[in-house]
């Protein structure tokens, strides 16, 4: 509880960004819902504390509301039982349609399998399932986007002189197949640009100890280690207590996935160097689409990738607005 | 078509193969289960221990639901291990989606693993045709059962096993039974069929007899050891056997073909040398002659003097006969009395005359036996080859034939035969045929001849004598058809119908109150030999009305004295039953008087041959007075026959002969005429 707390107070800055960019506007998009329902779709993704999978139900919410569909989103809370519960919920309830954004991909199979049994179709949208069972499946490219950063990453110690430092990897589990495809991309970028990869941690629960941990284990276990790799947003700032609490401010180079809307500050200061940034919002809206032309008897294309941003401070002006949107949802009225 | 029989080989094959296949089989099949338990007690096991690791491996990830992931060991356990079926009931999940949740993989016929449906009822049915199941409850960390797990076993590994084992088995039958084929054969070659050869080639190593000549080798084993010991043994006692047979046999043949009594050739081994001799003569175109001779009156010898002074004559006359043969000729004796000769390489039939001679005076030497002297004389008939006959059956009849025309012609003398003898025999033959049937007819009648008594002149009674009148021929000769009658068995017939018929006239001439007196029978001294003659005639007496004392049985002097003892016992009991027995011809035989004192005779009848020349013939005379006293003398009555002349009756009547019988006073005549003769106005002189 006292951890939730102090997470919820870090995200105190992204709530007044998203103040300052028309937030308000969005709940007032949220309800109430179109006189004209046709449908209701189910969302079910792993936590929606987290603002990735938030972002994502709103792009869901958003193109279901043109279209004439309402949302009921589910936070799985990291839990499969709880997944399930929830699934079984959806099922009963007879919903038209399902999106989900599994725990896992393997849960992903059997949350697919128990909604085929009940014939809900069901998109997947990110995490992916270990199962083709499904109508369509949205991703973005974790391999482009993660090899699109690698090379940035690989420049900067370039620029550095320090292509003979290692780098560090804090990866998301690699049992996601996005997981696997980010770590393959940058790998192999390093590895074009001659430069190794060093230890790499797996975070288990995303929590903001766990992440400082692990980077501390890493500092440790490479003494030369030049870069840090955060494959995902969440606990960016357990990543910069770290490097700061290990005096290696300017020693240690920071990437990241995803975004904050933080990102766009340390980005411009340099704290950052650059973040491979999905985007959530267009996600959600892509998954709703498939979901919806299939309900309607429309041909869907099996899988939508969609491309991740690569944004370092060369590009994060001219990006702004994408990122604003797409990324972090912000301009978008229902 | 014979069928050639089956090698030792083959037999032993067709029996010890199936037994050795059967046992093997039985064998495999014993095996074959044992095995199959086994198989399964192992794939029972093989499931438990993949029970319990499937329950360790899934039990964790059923409890954090990761349903996918055990779903996933599901599949990999199933691939690796062949299972039928495997199934997982998620209690945790079921409580979630409120029904049960069961899950798993199925292996489908063709191989191909497919998830389980519980609502498909072609899994439902596919579980049914897994060979066994083994079940077991999941327990999560905190003891309580979140699910259980389901392995349904395969029978593909039973089956692949036990096509298997049965490949192994049928191999290891099939090389057993070959082995033991093959060591059959040898053994049996080495220790059974080449000692078998050896005793076989040692029997068909045979002498002209087919008794194997070498001693059967005794090798082998103890079976065949003791097998050619006792064929050794069985050989020797063939080859003793064989010897005393020979012996047996030729003692047999010797029997078979030669005379007891005198050695000489029976009738079998001269009917064989009478036949080859004929074709011996028609070969070399010379002449056979065949004697056969007969001892006249040898029957009397057997009779007077006992039948082993019989034989001792017999001895005798052989071994003077064969003195006169030659030694190619052949002398037999067909039995009795009679003896052969066959003659051959005749040029003149004058050779057969001259032996015969030679046979007749060397017979007719007087023999002695037992200080007996003995006169026998001899009849001999002589046929030729080819004058007359040409097989053995003519020319034995013919001979036969000239012997008995010797014999007639007053014996003692030898007759070759003619044609005219051949005609003879064959009337006779003819004839008595002819009398058969007449007997079988009744047709021959009684005629009547008076005996009348000289004093009174009355009929004392008559003769009832046989006639035999043929439409063809007419009245027949008494002189031939008796003589043939009791030659041919006819006799005892022939006298009973004429007794029969002869009573019931009697009968009936009585019954007219006639009084015909006494009814003299003919009875042949064959009907001595008859136990229930009195029986006999005791019925015919009460059938026809007659009377015991009315009749007189004649029997004839010379019949009587050949069986005088059985004629004693006989005539007695004629006697006691009140008949009157007449002696016949009397004078004619050798009557002795002791004989004649015993027997119980009421009558004597002299002979006609003594009458017919009286008075005028002083012998005849002579005899007949002396007749006439002995018959007084012994109380008997006594009666002439063939009296014809009156002065016959009155010699006769001087002498106190009392009773005539003759053409004097009446021929035989049918009854008729009888009848008429003894009304009382017929005129006698």
């Amino acid at each position: 509880m006292i951890k939730r707390l102090a997470h919820a107070s870090r995200l105190l800055p992204i709530f007044i960004l998203l103040a300052c960019l028309g937030w308000p506007r969005l709940l007032l998009a949220e309800s109430p819902e179109p006189p004209d329902i046709k449908g209701t779709i189910a969302y079910i993704n792993p936590d929606s504390a987290i603002p990735f999978w938030d972002i994502m139900a709103r792009g869901i919410k958003h193109q279901a509301s043109m279209h004439g569909y309402a949302v009921q989103v589910y936070s799985a809370n990291n839990s499969a039982r709880q997944e399930l519960e929830q699934l079984s919920r959806i099922i009963q309830q007879e919903t038209d349609g399902l999106v989900i954004s599994p725990t896992t991909s393997s849960a992903g199979a059997t949350l697919i399998k128990l909604a085929s049994a009940a014939d809900l179709p069901v998109v997947v949208s990110d995490i992916g399932a270990d199962s083709d069972r499904y109508v369509s499946f949205i991703a973005s490219d974790n391999f482009q986007g993660a090899h699109a950063l690698g090379k940035v990453l690989a420049q900067a110690l370039k620029a550095r002189n320090w292509e003979d430092g290692q780098v560090g990897i804090v990866a998301i589990p690699q049992s996601r197949q996005n997981g696997r495809a980010r770590t393959a991309g940058f790998v192999q970028a390093l590895e074009k640009a001659g430069i190794q990869a060093g230890g790499m941690r797996q975070l288990v629960d995303f929590s903001y100890t766990e992440t400082y941990t692990f980077c501390r284990e890493l500092f440790d276990a490479e003494p030369n280690l030049r870069a840090l790799w955060l494959q995902t947003s969440d606990e960016y700032q357990a990543a910069l207590d770290a490097i700061r609490d290990a005096g290696l401010q300017d020693q240690i180079l920071l990437v990241a996935f995803d975004a904050e809307p933080e990102f766009i500050d340390l980005i411009a200061n340099g704290k950052l160097i650059s973040s491979a940034m999905q985007q959530p919002f267009l996600m959600g809206e892509k998954a709703a689409q498939n979901l919806i032309q299939h309900l309607q008897g429309k041909p869907v294309p099996k899988e939508s990738r969609l491309p991740v941003l690569v944004i370092s401070n060369q590009n994060l002006e001219q990006s702004l607005p994408l990122i604003q949107r797409n990324v972090l949802g912000q301009e978008v009225m229902p | 078509m014979k069928r050639s029989a089956p090698s030792l080989y083959i037999v032993l094959i067709s029996l010890v193969l199936p037994a050795i296949v059967v046992t093997v089989s039985l064998s495999a099949t014993y095996l074959f289960y044992e095995a199959k338990e086994g198989i399964q007690r192992d794939i029972s096991q093989d499931a438990e221990r993949g029970l319990k690791s499937l329950n360790n491996n899934i039990q964790g990830l059923m409890e954090s639901y990761a349903v996918n992931e055990y779903e996933k060991i599901l599949a990999n356990e199933i691939t690796l291990h062949k299972h039928c079926a495997l199934l997982v009931d998620d209690f945790n999940l079921g409580t979630i989606l409120g029904r049960s949740y069961t899950t798993g993989y199925i292996r489908t016929p063709s191989g191909n693993i497919d998830e389980y449906d519980a609502e498909n009822p072609e899994s439902r049915s596919h579980l049914g045709n897994c060979m066994d199941v083994h079940e077991a409850d999941i327990i999560s960390t905190q003891g309580e059962t979140i699910g259980s797990i389901r392995l349904y076993t395969s029978d593909e590994r039973l089956q692949a096993e036990l096509q298997d084992t049965i490949r192994r088995s049928l191999l290891s039958t099939l090389m057993i039974c070959v082995l033991m084929a093959v060591l059959l054969l040898i053994l049996t070659r080495r220790f059974v069929i080449n000692p078998l050869e050896h005793i076989m080639q040692a029997i068909d190593r045979t002498d002209r007899m087919g008794i194997p000549t070498d001693a059967v080798p005794e090798r082998g084993p103890s079976e065949l050891r003791k097998l050619a010991h006792s064929m050794n043994s069985m050989i020797t006692s063939i080859r003793l056997s064989q010897r005393d047979l020979q012996l047996q046999k030729d003692t047999v043949n010797h029997m078979a073909h030669h005379d007891a009594l005198t050695g000489l050739a029976n009738r079998t081994l001269f009917n064989d040398r009478l036949e080859s001799g004929i074709a011996r003569a028609q070969r070399h175109d010379y002449k056979l002659a065949l004697l056969v001779i007969d001892l006249d009156h040898f029957k009397n010898i057997n009779d007077s003097l006992g039948h082993n002074t019989g034989d001792r004559v017999l001895t005798s006359i052989t071994a003077r006969l064969s003195q006169l043969i030659r030694t190619d000729d052949t002398l037999a004796r067909l039995g009795g009395d009679e003896f052969t000769i066959i003659l051959e390489g005749l040029k003149d039939p004058d050779e057969a005359s001259f032996l015969a001679r030679r046979v007749l005076q060397s017979i007719s030497r007087p023999l002695e036996i037992d200080g007996h002297p003995l006169y026998i004389n001899s009849s001999i008939g002589i046929s030729l080859y080819p004058d007359y006959g040409t097989t053995a059956a003519d020319l034995l009849m013919q001979a036969d034939a000239a012997m008995n025309q010797a014999k007639h012609e007053g014996r003692n003398g030898f007759r070759l035969f003619n044609s005219s003898l051949t005609q003879n025999a064959h009337e006779r033959l003819t004839l008595e045929s002819r009398l058969r049937q007449a007997l079988q007819a009744d047709e021959l009648e009684p005629f009547f001849q008076p005996q009348i008594n000289t004093s009174t002149g009355e009929i004392e009674g008559f003769e009832a004598l046989a006639r035999w009148i043929t439409p063809e021929d007419g009245l027949i000769s008494p002189g031939r058809f008796i003589p043939l009658a009791e030659n041919s068995g006819l006799i005892e017939t022939l006298d009973l119908q004429i007794m029969r018929k002869a009573m019931k006239h009697f009968v009936h001439w009585r019954k007219q109150g006639l009084q015909p007196g006494i009814l003299s029978v003919n009875l042949n001294v064959r009907h001595f030999q008859n136990p229930h003659l009195l029986q006999v005639l005791d019925h015919m007496i009460a059938d026809t009305g007659f009377r015991h004392q009315w009749l007189e049985v004649e029997v004839t002097e010379t019949q009587l004295m050949s069986k005088p003892e059985q004629a004693i016992q006989v005539l007695s009991k004629l006697h006691e039953a009140g008949i009157r027995i007449a002696l016949d011809d009397f004078g004619t035989g050798y009557s002795s008087l002791s004989y004649l004192k015993r027997l119980p005779i009421t009558k004597l009848k002299i002979d006609q041959s003594f009458v017919r020349d009286l008075p005028g013939d002083q012998e005849d005379a002579s005899i007949v007075k002396a007749v006439i006293a002995l018959a007084k003398s012994l109380g008997l009555e006594v009666l002439a026959e063939g009296t014809e002349t009156e002065a016959q009756i009155n010699f006769l009547a001087q002498n106190q002969c009392d009773r005539v019988q003759g053409y004097f006073y009446a021929r035989p005549m049918p009854a008729g005429e009888a009848l008429d003769y003894l009304t009382p106005d017929q005129a006698r002189a």
